[in-house]
């Protein structure tokens, strides 16, 4: 086990690394330096552009900037905002976190339970009118642009019936001596139509993986024989079927993270909800690259170790998948 | 194998879902194809006094903040977004399926080296890749963002690929003909290529839904279609400020997506269970 561990891990520090290799590269072929990214609009003389070169080692071959971009990378320095200079990216990304943590966690969790009971739901009454409504229903949502449902869930719930909150996490408007209780559901209000957004547009995906693989669990045999016995039809469903599909579901983790830090730059964008999606998007308003990257960086990162995560988890809940 | 290209077709035709969205495609391609030349706006001219108006007889979409035609809009956009999509995806196809032949036929270091590299880009989310290639330019020409979206959306084609060459490398008409002298491109062309046709034929379908979602999500950003160019996604994002006082001129190029898309996907899942019934 434990060999495996360290094998598993290597892998995931190996694809991280030709991951930051590939930032490395996608530096490179798009048209100028990273200089022209640093200066931006701003008018800048040659002489200046030489001084600046050399400040950040633009001069020397490339084989120097790909070490000393790789090490910045191992000490967690991934360079300054252009649009908020100095603040170092790594400050921006750690502000932006929390907002992210708790939508992204929000909308996951969401996922994962109605995402499970619909598709356990239509496995089970499989070629049904409702499993086949349910298929189509789930690939229109699948379908919607998140940014868009953002745009029009604003217009009607929160501007026309205000009903709930546009924008941003808390109200400015509470007062300074609010309690805890009121502050947490003040951010949960603000919580719901981001959540709501994210969530119809990535349920899709849950959903397919636990039908599929309900259909797959009901044909195991265990699960003929449990019936056979004459357990109740739902104890069957849930003790016997589901349990084995809820590990390798877990396992999806790595790629559902993508999809939905990708959603979130929209979502978040549309919301002004303060998390790293939102950062990116305002980087891209202000060809700020550095945070750009970072971002991009941190994503990518989280996505490995989900990765890595979920086959840590899968192989100590499942003895069968490690090698002895 | 053209006969059971064919077949999958045929059995996604039988299929409800599929055939709505193979009518949906239909109608949406000729639209783009046949209609700009009937919707010559006649208020093509921006008029920013008038502004937007909302739905009626002469503007069945009504119009934009300048006055503009929506459902014209809509369809030269459809045309673009459609054609970029194809593009890209026949592009990504390409790359897909090069690398996964190579990787899996020639196999060794090659292969691994291919697939850990494919490993590394797929940690990556495909959104920022094409964000932190297309945040650099000023202005994005057309052919620059199919290019960005071919030459980013091909790793897990290349993976399918070598997957079925994996598969197929080792069945005994593949041995045969290698058995018989056939070359290696030979093999490949006559062999192997055409039996991964239906999952490729899959891949690429679900993979125009996904490229037209993220170039629509682009243009929302304003790094896809440039203005005036109409797209659906930068429709949205001139929508925006608009979208309470004059909400049609959101809704319908949104719609225009999720319908466009739906269709594309319904397809994809329909060939997908044509080929593979266990999965329905």
């Amino acid at each position: 086990m434990s060999r495996w561990l360290l094998r598993r891990t290597l892998q995931a520090i190996v694809t991280f690394t030709v991951a930051v290799l590939l930032f490395f590269v996608l530096l490179r072929v798009t048209p100028g330096d990273p200089l022209t990214r640093l200066t931006g609009d701003r008018a800048v003389s040659e002489q200046e552009l030489a001084v600046l070169r050399r400040r950040f080692g633009l001069d020397q071959p490339l084989a120097t900037q790909l070490s000393a971009f790789l090490s910045g990378v191992a000490r967690g320095d991934l360079g300054v905002s252009i649009e908020h200079y100095p603040e170092p990216v790594t400050r921006l990304l750690a502000a932006r976190l929390p907002a992210t943590l708790l939508l992204g966690g929000s909308v996951l969790l969401l996922n994962f339970g109605l995402g499970t009971w619909l598709g356990v739901g239509q496995a089970v009454h499989r070629g049904s009118r409702r499993d086949r409504w349910l298929t189509r229903l789930a690939l229109a949502a699948y379908a919607t642009p998140s940014f868009w449902l953002g745009l029009v869930l604003v217009a009607f719930v929160s501007i026309r019936w205000h009903l709930l909150p546009a924008a941003q996490m808390t109200d400015p408007l509470l007062p300074a001596d609010a309690g805890t209780l009121t502050r947490s559901l003040d951010v949960l209000r603000h919580l719901i139509l981001p959540v709501v957004t994210l969530s119809v547009t990535s349920i899709a995906l849950p959903m397919r993986h636990q039908r599929a693989a309900m259909l797959a669990s009901f044909r195991l045999d265990f699960v003929t024989a449990a019936r056979a016995r004459g357990l109740p039809e739902r104890r069957v469903r849930w003790r016997h079927a589901w349990r084995t599909t809820v590990v390798p579901m877990l396992t999806l983790l790595g790629l559902w993270l993508p999809i939905l830090v990708s959603g979130s730059v929209f979502v978040e964008s549309v919301f002004n909800w303060p998390g790293l999606g939102s950062l990116a998007a305002e980087a891209i308003a202000a060809r700020d690259y550095p945070v750009l990257l970072g971002t991009a960086m941190l994503v990518s990162g989280a996505v490995v170790l989900a990765g890595l995560l979920a086959d840590v988890g899968y192989a100590i809940l499942d003895p069968r998948v490690r090698p002895a | 194998m053209i006969g059971s290209f064919g077949e999958l077709l045929r059995r996604a035709w039988r299929n409800p879902s599929g055939r709505f969205g193979m009518l949906a495609l239909a109608v949406l391609a000729l639209a783009a194809l046949l209609a700009p030349p009937l919707l010559k706006d006649p208020a093509a001219m921006p008029d920013v006094v008038a502004g937007a108006t909302a739905p009626s007889l002469a503007h069945p979409f009504g119009t934009d903040q300048l006055n503009r035609d929506i459902l014209a809009r809509v369809v030269n956009g459809g045309r673009i977004s459609l054609a970029v999509a194809g593009l890209a995806v026949l592009l990504s196809l390409g790359v897909g399926s090069l690398v996964g032949l190579v990787a899996g036929y020639v196999g060794g270091w090659l292969d691994a080296v291919l697939m850990r590299t494919v490993d590394a880009a797929l940690a990556i989310p495909r959104l920022f890749v094409i964000l932190l290639l297309l945040v650099v330019w000023e202005r994005i020409p057309l052919g620059a963002l199919i290019l960005v979206l071919g030459t980013t959306g091909w790793f897990a084609t290349s993976r399918l690929v070598r997957g079925e060459v994996l598969r197929l490398r080792h069945e005994p008409f593949v041995l045969a003909a290698e058995g018989l002298g056939m070359r290696a491109r030979r093999t490949i062309t006559r062999h192997l290529l055409p039996n991964a046709a239906g999952p490729l034929l899959v891949a690429a379908t679900l993979g125009v839904g996904d490229v037209i979602l993220l170039e629509a999500g682009l243009s929302f950003l304003g790094l896809g279609i440039q203005p005036p160019t109409p797209s659906w996604g930068g429709m949205v994002l001139d929508a925006r400020p608009l979208i309470v006082s004059a909400p049609w001129t959101a809704i319908f190029p949104g719609a225009a997506i999720v319908v466009t898309v739906l269709s594309v996907n319904l397809l994809g899942d329909a060939l997908q269970a044509a080929l593979d019934p266990r999965s329905a």
